[in-house]
């Protein structure tokens, strides 16, 4: 109860600066962060580690288990294929797939949110009635429509993954965006005439960038979760290529025979879902203290 | 003669992130019956935080030390049975902020005959007509109107009677009321403050009046006590307080008060300086950084609650107004 | 609140025929027909299949029909179950579905609302912090994981539970695909619940209603209660869809013959006019219990009521 009341000089303070001091004190978040470093790290190796190639069929070693002697580590699948390396591929692919439709939902959740909030009054309603109505459609099965009449063409996957995706980032950034409009360094702006794009670049954009960073980490699980569902019900990526939520399927409907299937791919999706939460949630209590 | 209510050594702590704050510190502070006392001081000066924890409503991160006693009961070690029972029915506190106060999803009419019913086992047609009464009395026009409506669709003014009357509810022997005119503006005020004055003539009630502003105590109270970092530093009839106060930070506050005969060339007077920080702890007296009084004893050593000849004055202070330095 | 009812219910309309609109043209401007999977077609052959099913009129007429057909309930024909309407097999699989995500819904919330409470309200105690780690990993593990592995742990290893299969009436097919379904919203709900009640729990309000004398437990349940509910029950029009998702997987694997099974394999046939169906229903259904968690929402709040009225809508 007694501190003492020396000062000891203003503390460095700044957003970042506080943002790296709070997340170093988040073990959870550090312990999946580093994790997820070591799984990127995998599928980017792995495949090189083993002999196999992921759809090379081995009809002496159907549904075996995990063994070192047999060069299968992580056994087979029902057609004989090495498990080890199509795990690193549906890993190459799902962390693949959730990167790249999280950029996607990025780009055009934070221009359209920052040009919402900035101009604001009408405009602003209008779009935000029509993120609104996006946001009551079932997205999951646009998706899938969109998934079935492409004929589960992988650039079309990815696109549409991202672009349902960009709806709470657009709701985030506006949001943000309509509070900095108040700020007075903004209206300073506006009144020394600079133009409306560089005020966007130069002074919006860089001030959303933390609950940005903060949101996006945690869409990237959700979109390749969204792509799990998909694979799962068999219209994700094709054949042979595989998600880990294909896998997850096969190892479903050999579960019983095989049990190391289902549990594999699965043990990998949860971690990676996981720890990209827990880095998510690290990273909100560092940038957003309101959150706390 | 035992006071109604007696308040002694009480200590309120909060514990924060930063370390643990000292609100209250070592408060002695009673009413009588049929008194009333007003207390004084700058926003977070611990004010609130006094009854607050007398009556168990302290946030959860406080803890509270020393002794309150109401009645025969002391409040804080008697079991949350007794407490509930002394709450709403012997003692009444009216909050500040009664837009937050009050219940946004109940109707007025059910927050008040709810207090009837718990209490006084009511029935919730007597207790209907029991609350119209109280809107009556609290000058609340359309008592029916009013009692079907939700807290947002009232005035402030209207909703601080509401809070007012919830707190009369049940002819309590003690109103404490917190900052009870300060989100109003001045004409409001002057009717919630009449409409106290009223109160008091017609029942025996003791009140306790929080505040910031040390005109509201002037027209109402009989007794004053000042409040600053936590301690009371003077305490005397209102009167006397505001005709000759003898602490520096009471003549400070008084001098801070605009006069309507000063002209606009007269610089307003403001006491220089920041309240020192609750987490801090200084040795000497709190406010000796900001007195124009203070020597070198002030700042070792802390002074203590002493009364004056006449024994209805206490002041904290080596060097009190209106009598030569010792 | 007659008045808020039917003003959203209006709102619906129009974005219901925005959806179904989207939908529809997506499906007939999608490269390829509905008949290019088959076996290879010679040109009349293909022609004259097209006019029976209608292929062959412009676009907009289709569109037309279609929506006149919608309004007798009728989805036309499935192009891969040759005997049925899309009609009679989404009114197969719908019964199936609904109980299941009903029952799921019913659980998750009552769960939810009901940890998320106990964990407010304890929060010194070991069940704070128990609850809450659960729920994390509730929340984050993918349906996909965790209904298979329930299966293989109530089904094969433990074996109280039918692993898949669907008969009639009987309780035992229902519990592990409904709680499945549950789970991770049951978790979600728990989190939400607890943060908005310790909020509530620390307002003014609740300090009067303690300083007015009245007991804890009428404390919680009449003064704590409504308000902590507003985020959950402004969560329901998501959860609902959440549950819709999920229940493709759960049928899937659990083999239930509900509608979910008949989108999947429509899609994987390619039977375009039974996925537009089955997309127009959900979203029905999705906007429907959107709009139910709106109503349930203001009759919670009272100031969103009143907030409709003033604006003169």
């Amino acid at each position: 109860m007694n501190a003492v009341a020396a000062v000891t000089g203003p503390v460095e303070r700044g957003l970042w600066r506080d943002a790296w001091r709070t997340l170093r004190t988040r073990r959870t978040a550090l312990a999946a962060a580093f994790t997820l470093l070591l799984i990127a790290a995998l599928a980017a190796l792995g495949p090189y580690l083993s002999p196999h190639r992921f759809d090379a069929l081995d009809y002496t070693h159907i549904l075996a288990g995990p063994a070192l002697e047999s060069g299968h580590w992580f056994g087979t699948d029902d057609l004989g294929r090495d498990l080890f390396v199509r795990s690193m591929l549906g890993l190459r692919i799902s962390l693949a797939i959730g990167l790249i439709a999280t950029a996607i939902s990025v780009l055009i959740g934070v221009s359209y949110g920052a040009v919402a909030g900035y101009l604001g009054g009408r405009v602003d309603e209008l779009m935000m009635r029509a993120v609104d109505l996006l946001f009551a459609m079932p997205q999951f099965f646009f998706v899938l429509l969109l998934a079935v009449v492409f004929d589960q063409n992988l650039i079309v996957l990815f696109v549409t993954i991202g672009a349902f995706g960009w709806l709470v980032m657009a709701r985030i950034v506006r949001g943000q965006t309509l509070s900095l409009m108040h700020r007075e360094f903004i209206e300073a702006a506006i009144a020394c005439g600079v133009s409306t794009p560089r005020i966007l670049a130069r002074h919006i954009v860089p001030n959303v960038l933390g609950p940005v960073i903060v949101y996006a980490t945690l869409t990237i699980p959700q979109m390749i979760l969204l792509e799990s569902l998909l694979s799962f019900l068999g219209l994700g990526v094709r054949e042979p290529l595989a998600s880990l939520g294909g896998l997850v399927a096969d190892g479903a409907a050999h579960m019983q025979a095989a049990p190391w299937m289902l549990l594999i791919p699965g043990g990998f999706l949860s971690l990676v879902l996981l720890a990209f939460n827990f880095v998510g949630d690290g990273l909100r209590d560092a940038l957003d203290p309101r959150e706390r | 003669m035992q006071r109604l209510l007696e308040i002694a050594a009480l200590n309120v702590r909060f514990a924060t992130p930063e370390g643990e704050v000292a609100a209250v510190r070592d408060v002695d502070f009673g009413v009588g019956a049929g008194e009333c006392v007003g207390l004084v001081g700058e926003s977070g000066s611990g004010k609130s935080q006094i009854f607050l924890a007398a009556l168990g409503l302290l946030a959860r991160n406080g803890r509270v030390s020393g002794t309150a006693r109401f009645g025969d009961l002391d409040l804080l070690t008697c079991d949350r049975a007794a407490l509930d029972r002394i709450r709403g029915a012997r003692v009444g506190m009216i909050f500040q902020d009664s837009m937050t106060s009050l219940a946004p999803h109940l109707k007025i009419g059910e927050q008040l005959a709810e207090v009837l019913e718990v209490h006084g086992g009511l029935g919730s047609r007597v207790a209907r007509s029991r609350a119209l009464a109280i809107l009556e009395r609290v000058h609340i026009g359309d008592g029916a109107t009013r009692l079907a409506q939700y807290p947002h669709e009232l005035s402030g003014g209207m909703r601080q009677r509401v809070m007012i009357a919830s707190a009369l509810l049940c002819d309590p022997e003690l109103v404490i009321a917190d900052e009870p005119t300060t989100a109003l503006d001045v004409t409001i005020q002057a009717q919630i403050l009449e409409l106290f004055r009223e109160l008091r003539r017609e029942s025996r009630l003791s009140l306790v009046v929080i505040t910031h502003d040390i005109a509201v105590v002037a027209g109402l109270c009989d007794r004053v006590a000042v409040m600053y970092a936590g301690r009371i530093v003077e305490e005397a009839p209102v009167g006397a307080l505001l005709r000759t106060p003898r602490h520096p930070y009471t003549h400070g506050l008084l001098a801070a008060v605009p006069r309507l005969d000063d002209s606009t060339d007269t610089p307003m007077q403001a006491v220089p300086g920041q309240p020192p920080n609750p987490a801090a702890w200084e040795a000497g007296c709190s406010f000796a950084e900001r007195c124009t009084r203070a020597s070198e004893h002030c700042r070792r050593e802390r002074p203590e609650l002493t009364a004056d000849g006449s024994g209805t004055r206490t002041v904290a202070c080596h060097h009190p107004l209106g009598e030569t330095r010792a | 609140m007659l008045r808020y009812a039917a003003s959203r219910l209006l709102g619906i309309v129009p974005t219901l025929f925005l959806v179904i609109t989207f939908a529809f043209f997506v499906v007939r401007l999608a490269p390829g027909g509905p008949f290019d999977q088959q076996m290879t077609l010679s040109p009349e052959i293909r022609a004259n299949l097209e006019a029976a099913y209608g292929l062959d009129a412009p676009m907009w007429t289709q569109y037309g029909r279609y929506l006149k057909g919608l309004l007798h309930g009728d989805f036309g024909p499935s192009f891969r179950y040759r005997d049925f309407t899309v009609t009679e097999l989404i009114r197969r699989g719908l019964p199936v579905s609904l109980t299941i995500g009903f029952l799921a819904l019913v659980l998750a919330v009552t769960g939810g609302i009901a940890a998320g409470c106990v964990a407010a309200l304890h929060r010194d105690r070991w069940i704070d912090p128990f609850v809450m780690g659960v729920a994390v990993i509730g929340m984050i593990l993918p349906l996909l994981v965790v209904a298979p592995l329930l299966q293989l742990i109530f089904g094969i290893v433990l074996g109280w539970l039918p692993v898949s299969g669907w008969r009639a009436g009987a309780l035992d097919d229902v519990v592990l695909p409904a709680v499945t379904l549950a789970l991770p919203l049951l978790a979600y709900i728990a989190r939400l619940m607890r943060g908005s009640m310790l909020e509530v729990l620390a307002s003014n309000f609740i300090r009067t209603a303690r300083a007015k004398g009245l007991p804890w437990r009428r404390v919680i349940l009449r003064h704590a209660l409504p308000p902590a509910l507003l985020p959950v029950v402004s969560y329901l029009g998501p959860a609902s869809a959440m549950v819709l998702t999920g229940s493709l997987v759960v049928e899937s694997l659990f083999g239930l013959p509900g509608s979910g099974r008949y989108l999947i394999e429509g899609a994987l046939n390619r039977d375009y006019t039974l996925v537009l169906g089955m997309t127009v229903v959900v979203a029905t259904l999705t906007l429907g219990l959107n709009l139910l968690a709106d109503l349930i929402y203001a009759w919670l709040d009272p100031r969103v009521r009143h907030a409709v009225h003033k604006q003169g809508r």
